[in-house]
């Protein structure tokens, strides 16, 4: 199988990780349940864990990285920290339902920024003329996981920190392959899987925090235990219940490949993958291939064939080995921004084991698919 | 004779134990024993009598503080002390 939907899941992990895991569910028991050896390891695994984090995120303390068990617990967790119950909330245009339904929950009132794809002025522009209305947070996602378009944070975070809006960054599909600089950018949360970029176990995920958020779940922690309220300091206020250690092994794991091998380099080769279908799809009559100019693209590509719907397309790529997603992509308001709803798009996305062999193959099938739509 | 410096959480006991690592005093991240429990379960870091003052000279200079300290005696009952 070429496997060209790691911007859902990275299947392919480095062998690490599959080693890190599998010890995980031979050795190491529940970090702050105990303090035999079993329960010690687990806790050092963890507390690694949150090291290595921090180096990749450039944070200087470990105690403010929560690991949660995906980016939507993350974000659930960002978002009723700093949104009221019908609060006033800025948006990008490209917002999973991971951000929109729980706005949507909490009954807020969210001014999208829908501005085209790939065009960071006109964002900017607008996300500065929306921040004056001094809403309570403002939120946004570092790459669509749609259409790969890489949003200009940076300048959104010093718009938000100029106005003293509170900003949550939504990194699931950049970390491990963009640099997403927690001190830098000084968001009050960035909430991101471990599953994707980060190459982990699925069941994992970080968010990062300035200072620490109200609880989302309430149970056991390990610590304060004679206390009948949750913690209020960090990691423990965000952490309720059982750790999902073989997850957070194989997460550390994962995020050694990524400082091992650089994020850089990981994001270079796959933006060389993307661009090279875009390049090749865009001389294939009939296929309409979203993507933008150099540097506002990513690992993420979208495209559709003209009278064909995605899933039927994805389906014969299916038939020929190549797995890629299609539909909403559960990010309706990015289609909606891009124009592409309801049916959606077909989404090839790569990771750091996709070769450009992978991409020519697919090219290879999408025109053998329109040829075959020409001829019926 | 030892003390135990107990940390507001296991990460921030962890953070104890890895800034001591880094100025040289060994110490070791433990289960807090009954006799040294404020508010419930929790984790502390075991430094010998003799890194004692240099285990919380290390910790301010490193910006962290234990929540409580208890000097403990080799029969286990730990009584807390003023740091």
């Amino acid at each position: 199988m070429i496997y060209l939907d790691s911007a859902a899941t990275t299947l392919l992990k480095p062998r690490g990780v599959h080693a890190a895991v599998s010890k995980a569910m031979r050795y190491l028991a529940s970090p702050g349940r105990g303090g035999h050896r079993a329960a010690m390891a687990a806790a050092r695994t963890l507390y690694e864990c949150r090291e290595t984090a921090a180096e990749l995120f450039n944070m200087e303390n470990p105690e403010n990285i929560a690991v949660t068990f995906n980016a939507t617990h993350a974000l659930n967790i960002a978002i009723r920290d700093l949104v009221p119950e019908n609060g006033r909330v800025i948006t990008s245009g490209y917002e999973h339902n991971a951000v929109m339904r729980p706005l949507h929950a909490l009954s807020a009132d969210v001014t999208v920024i829908d501005t085209p794809p790939f065009d960071g002025p006109a964002m900017v522009a607008a996300f500065e003329e929306a921040l004056k209305s001094a809403p309570d947070a403002a939120v946004f996602t570092h790459v669509s996981n749609v259409f790969g378009y890489v949003l200009p944070i940076e300048e959104l975070a010093a718009l938000c920190r100029r106005a003293g809006v509170p900003f949550i960054i939504d990194a699931s599909q950049s970390a491990g392959a963009l640099t997403v600089d927690f001190s830098a950018l000084g968001a009050d949360h960035i909430a991101m899987p471990g599953h994707k970029g980060l190459y982990g176990p699925q069941g994992t995920g970080l968010l990062l925090c300035k200072k620490t958020p109200s609880p989302l779940l309430f149970g056991g922690t390990g610590t304060d235990s004679a206390r009948p309220v949750m913690p209020e300091y960090m990691p423990d206020a965000a952490e309720a219940g059982t750790h999902n250690m073989p997850g957070i092994a194989g997460l550390n794991a994962g995020m050694k490949f990524v400082l091992h091998r650089g994020t850089d380099l990981i994001g270079e080769q796959e933006r060389l993958i993307t661009a090279y279908i875009a390049e090749k799809l865009s001389d294939v009559g009939g296929v309409t291939c979203y993507s933008g100019k150099d540097g506002t693209g990513s690992g993420v590509i979208s495209f559709n064939i003209d009278g064909i719907q995605p899933e039927s397309t994805a389906q014969m790529l299916d038939r020929e080995g190549i797995a890629v997603r299609a539909g909403l992509h559960c990010a309706p308001a990015a289609h909606k921004t891009a124009k592409t709803f309801p049916a959606g798009t077909v989404r090839m996305s790569a990771c750091a084991f996709t070769t450009l062999r992978d991409a020519e193959t697919a090219v290879q099938a999408i025109k053998r698919i329109c040829a075959q739509d020409k001829n019926i | 004779m030892y003390y135990l410096l107990a940390g507001r959480s296991l990460t921030g006991t962890q953070r104890m134990e890895k800034a001591l690592a880094r100025a040289g005093i060994g110490s070791m991240t433990v289960r807090s024993p009954t006799a040294a429990q404020v508010s419930g379960c929790g984790y502390c870091v075991r430094v010998t009598e003799k890194n004692y003052k240099g285990a919380i000279n290390a910790l301010e200079l490193s910006n962290l503080s234990p929540k409580h300290v208890f000097f403990c005696s080799g029969s286990g009952n730990c009584t807390e002390v003023p740091f």
